[in-house]
């Protein structure tokens, strides 16, 4: 053990993972200005845009110029979006600065109590150059559903968005310039009071960062899932149906166990989270998911299980799935809940023809095999399915049109919500 | 330096006084914990610990009156950290003046509630000595939580000599007072900036402590409950059993919602038929008579995972079963039974246990009846009990936390 006496120097860093902070000098403002907006523009309702101070980042990383190199999330953005809130003042000043660590005060209900919320969505440069991020306003709504049912601030959709708008453009070389790759965004929302009581915080910090992503999957295999009853995701009465960080931390061991268990098999391992006796199917991984069969009315059908049972995560491209299943008007297209039985019923019978999961990261992505276990019922059967051979290749026709809308080659305005360059 | 020493009582720092608490220690622990290899992959150790001393001004004044500081809201002069990576496992812990942690912005415990913590508590005894309650078993639960949430695992014995360390330099902070105690949070949580959902990589443990006053300033208070079994805490599968922070934040609403109906607490009901689980962030208990007319002390069991295996939860069941005046019972109540009972005048208390109050009594339920959608005021006569079951745990409890009373193998010296 060693005592060491205080000195200037002696109380340094902690992780690893500390970003230097060595642009507090690039100041494009004068400090002056920042106090005073810092003291002057404090609203109840939501941060304003207009109130938004920016302090530039003058060093920029060096990019690999090779797209397949990316990676997924290995690349942060140049800049962040920080802003706080307390529940005297109300929200303060927005600040665009630097990408740089969080100072969090150990006892911040953050660390302790799970209060965090989160999203994801993606930016992505279009062949025509122009920067598309794909249905932005409905993820702001479904934060701020989430704010409210984990007792955080509410602030303003547009408001959001302009200030995601603002990031995206100060950091527009980070959105790599190929279909292959986008800019992935994450806001987030976490309580910040340093009171370990239980309860609603007092203070909160609303940020967001954007982190460059290649692909997620590898989708030539396709992803194969483990469906085991005895791994449960969420329960009605919960919080399933939110954005909220607490709903991911269980999933972790959960994620380890099956690639454990699937450690034989090759592929991406995701565990199907089912609920309830009915062994009712809900999500796969963190994304949803859907199945293109020939139902026991004999009526080809697209489906997916609906979200008021509160089990499961709106999707923003589930909720694109399904509108553009229904405009192209091919099958019959369905909200309705399917259990284990029915799934293997039907695979059994050959009327499973597509099982694909849906997710921003992943955008749609086969499904190839489900090995399903189910310890109380004695049953231990792999459902092989021909997603990848399947005659109608509809994962394929959305993957493609839901790319061309990204990145620009078809348009659909009310779902591409161009950046505007300086 | 003087000034620094003369604060934080400068035996701590001789080899002489350090080997006889070790010596101390080897009594009381197990030998297999005690002959161990050096490996920084499975804990950290106690003898790697830095300790960086704060410089007078970062010595915070202490407040006059303990008795009156609210819990969570002032905190000691250090903190413990310790970081963890998956290639080279365990940093060296250090103590160091409490100070902001630099956190990433990508880091897994802002996005994914990759985090966990412990509540346990030191006090003053009468005889001026100080004690921790129980801390093996906040450890042993600390570390059964730490597996479930995919975070690294640590020695339980190599943690609490750290504590030891942190409360030899903070020793003032624990006040001189039988009401009051010194609560302490360690803390661990994952670091690594990853955006994938998966396994940290980087990790970091640490531990605050502040003082905290008197739960029951003037003597019991009961609390109301709002029973509603359309929330639900915890379900099989989930994580309920174990005190990881995703526990915790979806009932934050919910308890606001009790208290626009002027309950202080959440009871959580679980299942069809309404199963009674916990008590805001506390075990249950009732003391009743069954219906063979046996005396009997009931809580839920642990055994479906919708129950945190609370320390306190543990002391009263052992307490209990060594008195030997009533039947204790571990098994599923729900709320039927409770309201038959209540109609029989069978049921006499029913008490909530945890580490901040010990006991916490329960006066009334605000029941959500769902076949007919409306709420019923079920009156639960714990106050005026003239069996004392709840008013003995927490004087026993008390007594021992104190040092008026020896219970073997509960308090650890420091």
């Amino acid at each position: 053990m060693a005592i060491i006496p205080y000195t200037v120097d002696s109380f340094t860093g902690f992780s690893k993972s500390v970003v230097e902070e060595e642009n507090a000098e690039n100041l494009v403002c004068p400090s002056e200005e920042v106090e005073s907006a810092n003291t002057t523009f404090r609203t109840h309702s939501s941060f304003q845009y207009a109130n938004l101070v920016v302090e530039k980042n003058t060093k920029k990383q060096r990019l690999p110029s090779d797209p397949e190199k990316l990676g997924f999330g290995r690349y942060f953005s140049n800049h962040m979006i920080d802003v706080d809130w307390d529940a005297k003042e109300g929200w303060f000043a927005p600040h665009i600065k630097p990408f740089q660590n969080f100072s969090i005060h150990p006892a911040a209900k953050v660390l302790h109590y799970a209060q965090t919320i989160f999203e994801g969505l993606k930016a992505y440069h279009g062949v025509d150059g122009k920067i598309r991020v794909f249905r932005p306003e409905l993820n702001m709504e479904r934060m701020r559903r989430t704010a409210r049912r984990a007792t955080l601030p509410d602030f303003n959709t547009r408001e959001a968005l302009l200030l995601i708008d603002e990031l995206i453009r100060i950091d527009a070389d980070m959105v790599p310039k190929t279909d292959k790759a986008s800019l992935y965004i994450r806001p987030m929302l976490f309580a910040t009071d340093q009171h370990l009581g239980i309860g609603e915080s007092m203070q909160a910090k609303w940020a967001c960062f954007t982190a460059i992503t290649g692909s997620y999957f590898n989708y030539d295999r396709g992803i194969r899932l483990l469906a085991d009853p005895e791994m449960v995701r969420s329960w009605k009465g919960g919080v399933g149906q939110y954005k909220m960080g607490c709903n991911y931390a269980p999933t972790i061991f959960v994620g380890k166990l099956v690639s454990r268990i699937m450690a034989a098999m090759q592929g991406c391992d995701q565990a199907m989270w089912l609920s309830g006796e009915d062994r009712l199917v809900t999500e796969a991984g963190a994304m949803n998911l859907f199945m293109l069969w020939t139902n026991e009315e004999n009526e080809l059908e697209l489906i997916t299980p609906p979200t008021d049972s509160g089990l499961l995560l709106p999707g923003i491209t589930r909720q694109s799935v399904v509108e553009l299943a229904r405009e192209w008007d091919l099958m019959k297209v369905s909200e309705t809940n399917f259990t284990m039985d029915q799934l293997v019923r039907a695979v059994q019978e050959q009327r499973v023809h597509e099982f694909f999961v849906s997710g921003t990261a992943a955008n749609v992505g086969p499904v190839s095999e489900i090995l399903y276990c189910d310890k109380e019922r004695g049953v231990k059967e792999n459902l092989v399915i021909p997603t990848m051979s399947s005659k109608m290749q509809l994962v394929k026709r959305l993957n493609k049109t839901l790319s061309d809308i990204h990145y620009g080659r078809i348009e659909k305005k009310e779902w591409q919500r161009i950046v505007e360059l300086n | 330096m003087p000034a620094i020493l003369s604060r934080v009582a400068p035996r701590t720092f001789t080899v002489g006084s350090r080997l006889m608490a070790s010596a101390a220690r080897l009594e009381t622990v197990p030998r297999e914990e005690i002959h161990k290899e050096y490996d920084r992959k499975k804990t950290f150790y106690h003898k790697d610990l830095e300790i960086h001393l704060a410089n007078p001004e970062q010595l915070k004044t202490k407040p006059l009156d303990p008795t009156k500081l609210k819990f969570g809201h002032t905190y000691a002069d250090y903190m413990m950290t310790c970081d963890w990576d998956a290639t080279s496992g365990w940093h060296h812990p250090k103590i160091e003046p409490i100070g902001e942690l630099k956190i990433h912005p990508g880091a897994k415990v802002l996005h994914y509630a990759s985090e966990l913590f412990e509540g346990m508590k030191a006090y003053r005894g009468v005889d001026n000595k100080i004690r921790m309650f129980r801390p093996e078993m906040n450890m042993a639960r600390m570390k059964r939580t730490a597996i479930r949430a995919a975070l690294p695992d640590f020695d339980s014995e190599e943690m609490i000599n750290v504590l030891t360390e942190m409360l030899r330099l903070d020793q003032e902070w624990v006040p001189n007072s039988d009401v009051c105690s010194l609560y302490m949070r360690p803390t661990l949580i994952g670091t690594d900036p990853t955006l994938g959902v998966g396994c940290a990589t980087e990790a970091k443990m640490f531990v605050i402590t502040g003082p905290v006053g008197a739960y029951y300033s003037t003597g019991f208070q009961p609390v109301s409950l709002l029973a509603d079994s359309r929330f639900i805490r915890a379900f099989p599968g989930g994580v309920g059993a174990y005190k990881m922070g995703c526990n915790y934040a979806p009932t934050i609403w919910v308890g606001k919602e009790a208290a626009s109906k002027n309950c202080q607490q959440v009871l959580w009901l679980y299942g069809e038929n309404e199963d009674l689980t916990e008590v805001g962030t506390m075990n249950i208990f009732l003391f009743w008579k069954n219906e063979e007319g046996d005396m009997e002390l009931i809580t839920p069991p642990l055994h479906r995972g919708l129950i945190l295996p609370g320390v306190t939860r543990d002391s009263l069941l052992e307490l209990g079963r060594e008195w030997g005046e009533y039947k204790v019972t571990e098994r599923t109540l729900n709320m039927q039974e409770v309201k038959k009972a209540l109609a029989e005048k069978r049921l006499y208390e029913m008490f909530g246990s945890g580490t901040a109050c010990v006991v916490s009594p329960v006066g009334k339920i605000l029941y959500h009846n769902k076949v007919t959608d409306e709420y019923e005021e079920l009156h639960i006569p714990t106050m005026s009990s003239k069996h004392g079951v709840m008013q003995k745990f927490y004087n026993t409890i008390n007594d021992i936390q104190y040092g008026r009373l020896i219970k073997d193998g509960w308090m650890r010296d420091i």
